[in-house]
């Protein structure tokens, strides 16, 4: 979706640092222990892949 | 950021890029199947059967193990013993000396309560040519420190590929993929947006497989540090022969009563890269989830059987014990490793987009350029007002 107006760093920059924040908190989480943290590691590392098939599925254009 | 470093970030994004990419494809396809090589050699061989037997029945002694394992393979001497978690069963690797290459080292899993030989893990099937592929391209040492190489080019493709993606995303919201207008469009919103989503993951198995490229030094350089001091008394006596060992049974438990709460992982005996020419070295792993990672190398004296040390894992053989985890995604469950192996299509695909927009724009304008092409003409009436 073009923008209306020039994006700054901090816009273009929010979701990106967010996902790679829960990923890394996925990988690390796992490590931790079992049960849960596994849990915990499948959602986190799953949500840049849902990023990627809700930007497919919604934002194409 | 001015019109020049973005230019040269773009450029480092582009040639670190370049130069890595049929690599880290090869990497990527090769390491699909890797991520679910239990699963796939447990099909292929089906469950290894061992013994029903009562689940108090006790192990017998390691030194039965070792003799064992000589006496099936005659003409060689123990060089390790690991421990499987989840069967009784122990591996005892044995060779013809203790300098022996791993060609010529045969390998013994027998059950701890019978001491009877069972299967053992298959060395020369497909996932074991797919493995040495993925580690070293049949090339060892230098092969190895080839694909390092390349992996830390992957990684500075990344850091320069976020650097390069703000120009990029200006006028566009997170996620968009433009279908409109050429499929080179789509193609880099798809590359941009693949890329900037696992960013996180890439560099982590890719720093993770720099790391373990490093194994071979990094356990050298701890030889070298930790046990010059411990075998230092030792300087003048003659490297104990096999027949001298003390039992290592004896070890095991010596060892185990300096570090409680810990199982054993593995042994390396005398001479062996693990160990010294004078120690069992065995190295034990804590039992519960926090500390499985961290292994206690225990050195016992192999002639008196006396406790010699209680060594340590010093930070970078500890940041090897844990790039294997992160790189392999073996940690998690198979839910993990069905996100490794997505996560590692999505790679391919950016790989392989990335590889399809350089070919795409040789020798025309690229977008960059005319991106800055665009940009510098905005910005010259206020560069001038601002001389």
């Amino acid at each position: 979706m073009k923008t209306d107006r020039p994006l700054s760093l901090v816009e273009i920059f929010r979701i990106p640092a967010l996902l790679a924040l829960v990923s890394l908190a996925g990988l690390i989480s796992a490590l931790l222990g079992a049960g849960w943290w596994d849990i915990l590691s499948w959602i986190s590392l799953g949500l840049p892949v849902a990023a990627i098939a809700w930007a497919y599925a919604f934002r194409r254009g | 950021m001015t019109n020049r470093a973005i230019r040269i970030w773009y450029l480092v994004h582009k040639w670190t890029s370049l130069i890595c990419t049929a690599f880290m494809l090869m990497l990527c396809l090769t390491g699909l199947p890797l991520i679910f090589h239990e699963e796939i050699e447990h099909w292929i061989d089906g469950e290894r059967p061992i013994a029903a037997l009562p689940a108090d029945t006790p192990f017998r002694s390691l030194d039965e193990a070792t003799a064992k394992a000589m006496a099936i393979h005659p003409g060689t001497i123990p060089l390790y013993m690991s421990f499987d978690i989840d069967q009784p069963v122990l591996n005892v690797t044995t060779g013809p000396n203790a300098a022996a290459t791993i060609e010529d080292m045969v390998f013994t899993s027998l059950d701890r309560r019978t001491m009877d030989p069972v299967r053992s893990f298959d060395d020369d099937g497909v996932m074991h040519f797919l493995l040495q592929l993925h580690t070293d391209m049949f090339l060892g040492l230098p092969g190895e420190l080839f694909l390092g190489l390349m992996g830390l080019l992957f990684v500075i493709a990344i850091i320069s590929g976020i650097v390069v993606y703000a120009p990029f995303m200006r006028r566009l919201s997170f996620g968009s993929i433009r279908t409109s207008r050429s499929s080179r469009a789509t193609w880099l919103d798809i590359h941009n947006l693949l890329g900037i989503a696992t960013l996180m993951w890439a560099s982590v198995v890719g720093l993770t497989g720099v790391v373990n490229t490093l194994s071979t030094p990094l356990v050298d350089l701890w030889r070298f540090q930790e046990l010059r001091a411990l075998v230092a008394p030792y300087r003048d006596q003659p490297v104990p022969d096999h027949r001298e060992w003390t039992s290592l049974h004896q070890a095991m438990d010596t060892a185990l009563a300096a570090v409680p709460g810990s199982t054993p992982q593995f042994v390396a005996f005398p001479g062996v890269r693990f160990s010294s020419n004078y120690h069992y070295a065995i190295w034990l792993r804590g039992a519960t989830s926090a500390t499985e990672l961290i292994y206690t190398p225990v050195l016992v004296d192999a002639r008196s059987g006396e406790l010699s040390a209680i060594s340590h894992m010093p930070w970078y053989m500890l940041a090897l014990r844990l790039s294997q985890p992160l790189h392999f995604g073996d940690y998690g469950g198979l839910p993990m490793k069905i996100l490794w192996a997505i996560l590692d299509l999505v790679a391919i695909v950016i790989l392989g987009s990335g590889l399809y927009l350089w070919l795409r724009k040789r020798g025309k304008a690229t977008d960059t350029e005319r991106f800055l092409q665009r940009r510098a003409a905005m910005l010259r009436p206020q560069a001038e007002v601002a001389e």
